[in-house]
């Protein structure tokens, strides 16, 4: 058709004229049919978080669309649903390598530190490996033990605190996949002002004000000894600040670093005196709603040395799991309970009670629940992770070293802390 | 390549929402912008949200013929296979193998161009099922792609100037990093 314009034919003849004119008002048409912006967002969310960040330098709508934190929510909420339907959810292990560790008056210090690592995995049958996490250079400058303990995850952020040894209050909420990190300021409860204490951590979500918020939950010590007290308080992402010390009810909450974070809710051992003796159950702290309640424990545990208990979320991640571990000269095991309707105290079923294995009479100590119900644990004497399936009761060795010191969190590829403007970029 | 018009479905037969005669062959006629006519059987038709509701809302009789102008033939054409299989797979229990295998077959000779360019048409025609697969192959696509190829891709101006740009980047280095730059 064009040929009959361009090789000199001074007229055009009717075909070629009609053709000409559908021509341009196909390419008329297909210029009216430039994207909605519906489908950009819709393509967007599902890029990986490398591109999505490359991909603010396109222009400025695409900047200010990645950037926005209802982008940021539903590309969390999209993510969530494909890991769900692809059965691609990941696990943070963080590993410590050290000479050894010892746990004076409960808490966890590091002895003759060698080095440590964080990495994600995929939470499937091998645990295989996804990639290798590359930890804020800048940060270690900053700690006063030798290195950092993860303390929870949530929505792809991580609670890191400086407490694997002595009195420090270095928090830092990071997140690896967007390689940016807010230092929190100090807390109220410290060695100057309060004396001696115990603390608990942990870190959620607050659907209602949108926002991640630190829990710290101290007991003091260095109090005349009537009631203990415990008193709490909140870190605020959005204000980037902490809140009111509130006073929790007459308990104990030991220095036992594990949370477990389910439902919007943080839940942590506590001891309370019955009848002249300790004994344990659960605080548990809305994040949302900032409010308090306890939930019991499936018989009375009381608090003995060769007795450890270790809190954590149950596989489906609605309800609470329960290790209960006890190593002494006349007893020894690992009892697996969990609570089968949350917050319903009749629930607590026992799973399973491993006992010491093999000549060296080893138990294995628990870490979590893994989402395909199965225990994550570590041997007692070469710290190698194996999963165990409850069911079968087969162990399955996973190649992964546990070192002198591991923790096994659920973790969210998400963009949170993009947008946030006092984050360090590393 | 059109599927014209086939004897059987012809615009006399009796159709329309009245009708009492469950026929099996009930058709919908659709016509898209260069002219070109379909015949769609009435249960793919009905995964058309688009045609779903011009039918059905407004109580119109099956023998009208329905005009798509925003859509291509060739267009068209892709819509109807994808969602054949979709109905097809609705009923089977353990399609999961099989709608992967279809799914790579089905973009394996598009340009990411034509599936930008059918991506817009499925968000027109309202398939949302396959307005997802479409944004996610695209996506995966342009996820390696230079900061270039996506705005000719997606017809953007860059709007910042060079010291916006650069500042733009210096936010984050490390995703600026190890570009894959072969276009398809």
């Amino acid at each position: 058709m064009w040929e009959d314009c361009y090789e000199g034919k001074s007229l055009l003849s009717p075909e070629s004229a009609s053709k000409l004119c559908l021509s341009i008002t196909h390419v008329f048409q297909t210029w009216l049919k430039s994207l909605p912006k519906e489908i950009i967002p819709n393509i967007l969310i599902r890029l990986p978080i490398k591109s999505l960040i490359k991909f603010t330098s396109v222009c400025k709508s695409w900047r200010s669309t990645i950037k926005d934190p209802s982008f940021i929510r539903t590309h969390l909420t999209h993510t969530l649903n494909f890991n769900d339907q692809n059965a691609t959810h990941l696990i943070l292990l963080h590993t410590v390598f050290s000479e050894g560790t010892s746990t004076p008056f409960g808490r966890v210090h590091i002895s003759g530190f060698q080095e440590d690592s964080y990495s994600l995995h995929y939470d499937n049958n091998d645990v295989s490996h996804y990639c290798k996490v590359e930890f804020p250079i800048g940060l270690k400058e900053k700690m006063v033990n030798p290195c950092l303990r993860v303390v929870g995850t949530c929505d792809g952020l991580v609670l890191l605190a400086d407490d694997l040894g002595r009195y420090a209050y270095n928090f830092v909420i990071w997140n690896p996949c967007v390689r940016k990190y807010v230092t929190l300021s100090k807390p109220s409860v410290r060695f100057a002002t309060h004396g001696g204490y115990e603390a608990s951590l942990g870190l959620g979500y607050d659907a209602i004000g949108n926002d991640y918020k630190v829990v710290r939950v101290t007991t003091l010590l260095d109090l005349p000894d009537e009631l203990p007290t415990t008193l709490a308080q909140v870190y605020s992402l959005a204000t980037g600040s902490w809140g009111m010390l509130r006073v929790l009810p007459p308990c104990q909450v030991p220095g036992s670093w594990v949370q477990a974070s389910v439902n919007g809710t943080l839940h942590w051992l506590a001891l309370r005196c019955v009848d002249d003796h300790y004994s344990h159950f659960v605080v548990a702290f809305d994040v949302g709603s900032e409010s308090y309640r306890e939930i019991m424990l499936p018989k009375c545990f009381k608090a003995e040395k060769s007795l450890e208990l270790r809190l954590c979320a149950s596989g489906d991640r609605k309800s609470l799991g329960l290790f209960v571990r006890c190593k002494s000269e006349s007893d020894c095991f690992l009892d697996i309970w969990v609570m089968k309707e949350y917050c319903i105290e009749k629930s607590w079923t026992k799973l399973m009670i491993l006992t010491p294995q093999g000549p060296k009479r080893s138990l294995p100590e628990a870490l979590c629940f893994r989402r395909n119900g199965e225990v994550m644990l570590v041997l007692e004497d070469d710290r190698e992770l194996v999963s165990l399936d409850i069911g079968s009761k087969q162990f399955k060795n996973l190649g992964i070293s546990g070192g002198q010191v591991c923790s096994v969190d659920s973790y969210e590829e998400s963009l949170v802390l993009l947008n946030k403007k006092d984050a360090i970029s590393y | 390549m059109s599927t014209s018009t086939d004897n059987n479905a012809s615009i006399t037969q009796e159709s329309g929402p009245s009708a009492a005669v469950q026929d099996i062959q009930k058709k919908i006629v659709v016509r898209t912008a260069d002219g070109e006519v379909f015949n769609l059987k009435e249960e793919v038709a009905m995964e058309i949200d688009i045609i779903k509701t011009f039918f059905q809302e407004d109580s119109i009789s099956y023998e009208t013929v329905m005009p798509l102008p925003n859509v291509e033939g060739w267009e068209m054409v892709k819509v109807i296979e994808y969602c054949t299989k979709h109905v097809e797979l609705k009923h089977k229990v353990d399609g999961y193998k099989e709608r992967k295998a279809f799914q790579a077959l089905f973009v394996q000779n598009l340009s990411t161009k034509s599936l930008l360019a059918l991506t817009n048409t499925a968000n027109y025609l309202e398939v949302k099922y396959l307005l997802d697969f479409l944004c996610q192959a695209v996506s995966e696509q342009i996820k390696n792609k230079d900061v270039d190829y996506v705005r000719e891709l997606f017809g953007v101006e860059n709007d910042f100037n060079d010291e916006e740009y650069e500042q733009v980047k210096a936010e984050a280095p490390w995703a600026h990093e190890n570009l894959n730059n072969d276009l398809h």
